[in-house]
């Protein structure tokens, strides 16, 4: 028997309940805060497992709102954001979709890798990045004006899309941008440490690695170590994974599928790790 | 006092008489003057003499014939004081007799004549210096120049060997310039010293010989006669008549190569004896039918080659020359001249005879079935060879090589030459194990065609390349490249270049790595030492080991003047 859709949609699912671990970089939680102070959207910009979702979890928890994230992806469309109808039984029902649930509940929504979505959703979101904060939904014929709490964020990875893929500079200058880098060293170290429970020696060593590993982007790799990835690596360690397996799937081969690259990641982890 | 008038004006007169057909006027007067006082001490007929010999000088030069006119009365005076005037009579006799062939010749012999007197009468008496001057006329009637030389050397042989002697040798030498003027004359020029070592017999035989062979070439004879004395010393008459023998056929084809031959069989018998002299004597006559030069030398050299690699490596480099002085002379004289020093360095790392011989012996094949060129490089490259195959081994190695190369080219002689040529190569990377089975390939691959097998030696064919990447010891950078850029990249935040060097170092744009290392069976720990090697000249660059900061200079001098004193003003 199926479930009744709309259970998901009930609001305290999307509410973060527990403060996430976050440790900010520098000011980027302060920007966030003045920015949906001031109702403005956020572009966060960088590389993946850089600690952008993990900051919208933390604002959201911070700023006490409910957190709607998007996957984005080439399949979804404006209509996908908005909402549908759909057949239950006999009759047709509509269900909001997670835009339109934020805008109706002054939510933060979270489109993570707009760009790889389709066009239209560009066209859906445009009117709520400026003054106008309405969400317009054809299919219902109406007009949905964002409460205050409201705000937009996307993410963007500017490092591998293609021409194609690229957003509109119209499109980018309608948010205020937050560049994620890596952390530094002292706090990625921390960072790793914190999220896994392992030694704060070790946590280094990996720190160290993978910023090696990131010297190699663009000459090679397309995206460097992730701190995601490391987290990864220290909690399967943690876990008592064998060290050369711990490495290998989480530092080497999501990195790439080049076997000389392969090759010199590994050369590189020695160098830290008995492997 | 009229009388003595009467017999100056008679004696001026005749005196005139022989003169005015040449002289007039105070030239002749001067003469007659100068002339008379000889009408005492040596007669008209003697003075006839004297214009006599003027009169033959004359005939060529008028200034010569006017010297021994203002010369005579001086002359003639001091030979008074040996003889009297048959003295005079047999000294202008003979200077007559050589006039008729060569006035300056009798020219000279006047102007030395009292001094040669002087010396003959050290050795003898009156008698015996006209007895000299009598054997020189009856030598004078054959040949003049013998004459001549004969009365130079007489002194001299006389006191060797005795006046008898000088007859005998005067009577030999004039038997011999009847047909041979230039024989005789070094016979004569060498007879002390001959007599002097075997006695005036054995110096008849030496003039027989000599005789002989100048019937078939004079050069020849006469190089014989000179080399005569050191060669009855060294290898008796006997043999010297075979010298001469072997020579005389020699010289069919050319003289200078049988002169050759004559100057350097002392040493050659010494060394192999007549038997291997005859066959050396063969050998240059094949060499001397194109090019005598080239023969010659081949002979001048041949003493030293067989001391070093014996005769049948001496057969095999004449062999070569012989080859390649068919096309280029020059070049067979060149590999000739450097053949010692090449032996010397093929000795050096092969330390063998028999292997330089099989280095020759395969040139000669190479000559043979392709080119001579070939053949020439293959030999000038092979010390170099050698030596860079020492590095791999001894000079077991060498001959084992060498041998596999010879065995190759039973089948194919050009791909011996590229197996040769890449052998330290190939060694290096898959040592003689793998040279052995790659000469056991290109051995099969030259039965199904010659160009198929050099080009597998030369590494120019995929076969060779699956081959070595079979078979290569230690490990090679360019396989590794690409990981260990990547990693130093890594490392260093930038590109950068990795090239090949024989030691690992850094010019803070490159990293020098060597071609090859092989320290470990294991293919893994050379990675690692390759790794290690990188790593090092990386952290040079990452930590600033070159770095240098002008204004950091002044802190590094004091920091050294404190440590190390104050020096001056430096």
């Amino acid at each position: 028997m199926l479930e009744r859709l709309d259970s998901i949609y009930e609001n305290d699912s999307f509410e973060i309940k527990g403060k996430p671990f976050y440790l900010p970089q520098g000011n980027e939680v302060e920007l966030f805060e003045a920015a949906h102070e001031n109702k403005l959207p956020v572009m966060l910009k960088g590389p993946t497992g850089s600690g952008k979702t993990r900051l919208i979890e933390y604002m959201a928890w911070k700023l006490g709102r409910p957190l709607y994230t998007v996957a984005c992806h080439d399949g979804l469309s404006g209509n996908d954001l908005t909402g549908r109808y759909i057949i239950k039984g006999d009759e047709v029902e509509w269900i909001d979709g997670p835009l339109l649930m934020a805008v109706k509940n002054g939510g933060i929504v979270y489109l993570d890798e707009i760009v790889e979505a389709r066009k239209d959703t560009t066209v859906v979101i445009h009117p709520l990045t400026d003054y106008r904060r309405y969400l317009m939904v054809e299919k219902l014929g109406k007009i949905f004006y964002a409460p205050d709490e409201f705000m937009l964020v996307i993410s963007y990875n500017p490092g591998y899309q293609s021409i194609l893929k690229e957003l509109k500079p119209s499109t980018r200058q309608r948010f205020v941008s937050i560049d994620f880098g890596w952390p530094n060293e002292d706090l990625e170290t921390q960072i790793v440490q914190q999220e896994t429970g392992i030694e704060a020696e070790t946590a280094r060593m990996l720190v160290k690695a993978a910023n090696k590993i990131r010297n190699l982007v663009q000459q090679g790799l397309e995206e460097g170590a992730s701190t995601r990835e490391l987290v990864y690596a220290g909690t399967l360690l943690k876990s008592g994974v064998p060290m050369k397996e711990a490495l290998s799937s989480t530092l080497i081969e999501p990195l790439t599928h080049d076997s000389d690259l392969k090759r010199s990641i590994e050369e590189i982890l020695k160098n830290y790790f008995t492997m | 006092m009229v009388g003595n008038s009467i017999k100056r004006i008679r004696g001026e007169r005749k005196i005139r008489n022989l003169l005015r057909d040449d002289y007039e006027g105070a030239v002749l007067e001067r003469f007659v003057s100068d002339l008379y006082p000889l009408l005492d001490s040596v007669g008209f007929d003697g003075l006839e003499e004297v214009v006599g010999l003027r009169n033959q000088i004359a005939r060529y030069s008028g200034k010569t014939a006017v010297r021994v006119l203002d010369e005579s009365p001086e002359l003639i005076a001091r030979l008074l004081t040996y003889g009297d005037k048959n003295l005079v009579m047999a000294v202008y006799g003979l200077c007559r007799q050589v006039a008729q062939d060569t006035i300056f010749v009798a020219a000279r012999l006047l102007e030395e004549s009292p001094d040669l007197v002087d010396r003959l009468f050290m050795q003898g008496d009156k008698d015996q210096v006209m007895a000299v001057y009598g054997l020189c006329s009856e030598v004078a009637r054959d040949s003049w120049r013998i004459a001549a030389r004969l009365l130079g050397m007489s002194p001299e042989l006389i006191a060797r060997v005795g006046y008898e002697n000088l007859e005998k040798i005067a009577g030999l030498c004039s038997q011999v310039a009847e047909d041979h003027p230039a024989v005789a004359a070094r016979l004569l020029e060498l007879s002390p010293e001959l007599i002097a070592k075997v006695g005036y017999e054995g110096f008849e035989e030496v003039a027989g010989l000599a005789r002989q062979v100048a019937k078939e070439h004079r050069d020849v004879a006469v190089s014989l006669i000179e080399m005569s004395p050191e060669l009855l010393d060294r290898v008796g008459y006997e043999n010297l008549e075979k010298i001469a023998a072997l020579s005389c056929r020699v010289a069919t084809y050319s003289w200078k190569t049988a002169a050759q031959l004559l100057g350097t069989s002392p040493e050659l018998i010494d060394r192999v004896g007549y038997e291997y002299l005859e066959r050396v004597a063969d050998f240059s006559i094949q060499v001397a039918q194109k090019d005598s030069f080239v023969a010659a030398r081949l002979l001048e050299l041949s003493p030293e080659l067989i001391d070093r690699v014996g005769y049948e490596c001496l057969e095999k480099i004449a062999d070569l020359s012989s080859q390649v002085n068919e096309d280029d002379g020059f070049i067979a004289a060149k590999l000739l001249d450097e053949s010692p020093d090449l032996i010397m360095e093929l000795l050096r790392y092969g330390d063998d005879k028999e292997l330089v011989t099989s280095v020759y012996d395969l040139c000669c094949q190479i000559a043979e079935d392709y080119n001579w060129r070939t053949a020439v490089r293959l030999l000038t490259e092979s010390p170099d060879l050698f030596k860079r195959l020492h590095e791999y081994g001894d000079k077991e190695l060498v001959k084992a090589v060498f041998g596999l190369c010879t065995q190759v080219a039973e089948y194919s002689g050009i791909t011996a030459v590229s197996l040769f040529e890449e052998s330290p190569a190939i060694i290096g990377r898959v040592g003689i194990d793998g040279l052995e089975k790659i000469a056991a390939q290109a051995t099969e691959l030259a039965t199904l065609g010659e160009g198929r097998a050099t080009s597998f030696v030369r590494g120019e064919s995929t076969e060779f390349a699956a081959f070595i990447e079979a078979n290569t010891h230690g490990l090679e950078l360019r396989k590794v490249k690409p990981v260990l850029a990547h990693y130093l990249n890594a490392l260093l935040g930038y590109r950068i270049e990795l090239a090949e060097a024989e030691e690992s170092s850094t010019d803070g744009t490159r990293i020098f790595l060597p071609e090859r290392i092989q320290e470990f069976k294991e293919e893994e720990r050379n990675f690692t030492l390759y790794k290690v090697m990188a790593t090092h000249e990386e952290a040079h660059l990452e930590y600033g080991s070159f770095d240098f900061e002008l204004t950091k200079a002044p802190d590094v001098a004091g920091m050294i003047r404190a440590k190390y004193g104050y020096g001056g003003d430096t």
